[in-house]
């Protein structure tokens, strides 16, 4: 259960107090970003197994580098999901070596990406269109608009500039848009001018 | 292409501001406009899709996983790990 004290805490006083080996601190940093991080990892491999066991590696590598994070000057969940990706790409590496092909949902009843996506006018197209982008168009779409970071705490994710951020940005929504109007029902987007 | 990317950014910026607000970027990148129009409306629903409550891991996966991380901090171990 959420602790109504830590959870009016500031996240830098709770890093600090984490760091220290203050066990609830950690709890309420994982009280505060699990779902997100949860979240961007299946959107980013539609699986809810693989989601799951990414987002417990996740934590359990901030728990053990947590005492190097004061030192970074960002936002904790930036953190946490650069070691999301990390986790993400290596779980990928790992993937093109094996024969198996592991992109279904295999989460049974659970919602899945597509079918909560489904529910959304448009969104089930959106969500093919934003699942055929190559994995770091694929990221920047989900950081940017779907996570709602910023450009810089994006960068410190995915390890580049904020002008390369802003470059792969328009790249992926161009991708998106060609997508979208190319492969799905003649989708048009009409001119405002 | 180069030119685009700002302007895109000076659009985005303005999507939270309202109509007038956006109307008044988009006029400043007239040259522009219809991709940018037409991107900002993909931005929209990427948006509307990131708002929602679900998709959403299960309480039983969450507290479980919190269970295992504060008995990890129970236990006296060589830390020192990096972030990947």
């Amino acid at each position: 259960m959420q602790d109504l004290r830590l959870a009016t805490l500031k996240e830098e006083t709770l890093v600090d107090r984490a760091i220290a080996g203050d066990r609830e601190a950690f709890g309420e940093l994982y009280e505060r970003y699990a779902r997100r991080v949860f979240r961007h990892v299946l959107y980013m491999v539609n699986h809810l197994h693989v989601a799951q066991d990414l987002t417990e590696q996740t934590f359990l590598r901030a728990l053990e580098a947590i005492h190097r994070y004061e030192r970074r000057g960002v936002p904790f969940l930036a953190w946490l999901l650069r070691i999301a990706r990390n986790l993400y790409l290596n779980d990928q590496r790992v993937q093109r070596n094996n024969s198996s092909i592991r992109n279904k949902w295999d989460g049974g009843a659970a919602a899945s990406p597509e079918s909560f996506c489904e529910a959304r006018l448009d969104g089930e197209e959106v969500w093919r269109a934003v699942r055929a982008l190559d994995g770091d168009q694929r990221q920047v779409i989900v950081l940017r608009f779907m996570d709602g970071l910023s450009y810089a705490d994006a960068a410190v994710v995915l390890g580049k500039s904020v002008g390369a951020v802003r470059v792969a940005q328009y790249r992926a929504l161009r991708a998106l848009r060609r997508s979208l109007e190319d492969g799905n029902l003649g989708r048009h987007y009409p001119s405002s001018s | 292409m180069a030119d685009i990317i700002p302007a895109l950014a000076d659009c985005l910026e303005a999507l939270n501001q309202g109509a007038d607000e956006l109307e008044e970027r988009l006029r400043k990148h007239e040259r522009y406009r219809q991709e940018l129009a037409a991107l900002l409306e993909i931005v929209k629903e990427l948006k509307a899709m990131g708002q929602e409550e679900e998709p959403s891991p299960s309480d039983e996966f969450l507290k479980d996983l919190k269970a295992k991380l504060l008995t990890e901090l129970s236990t006296p171990t060589q830390r020192g790990g990096d972030e990947g």
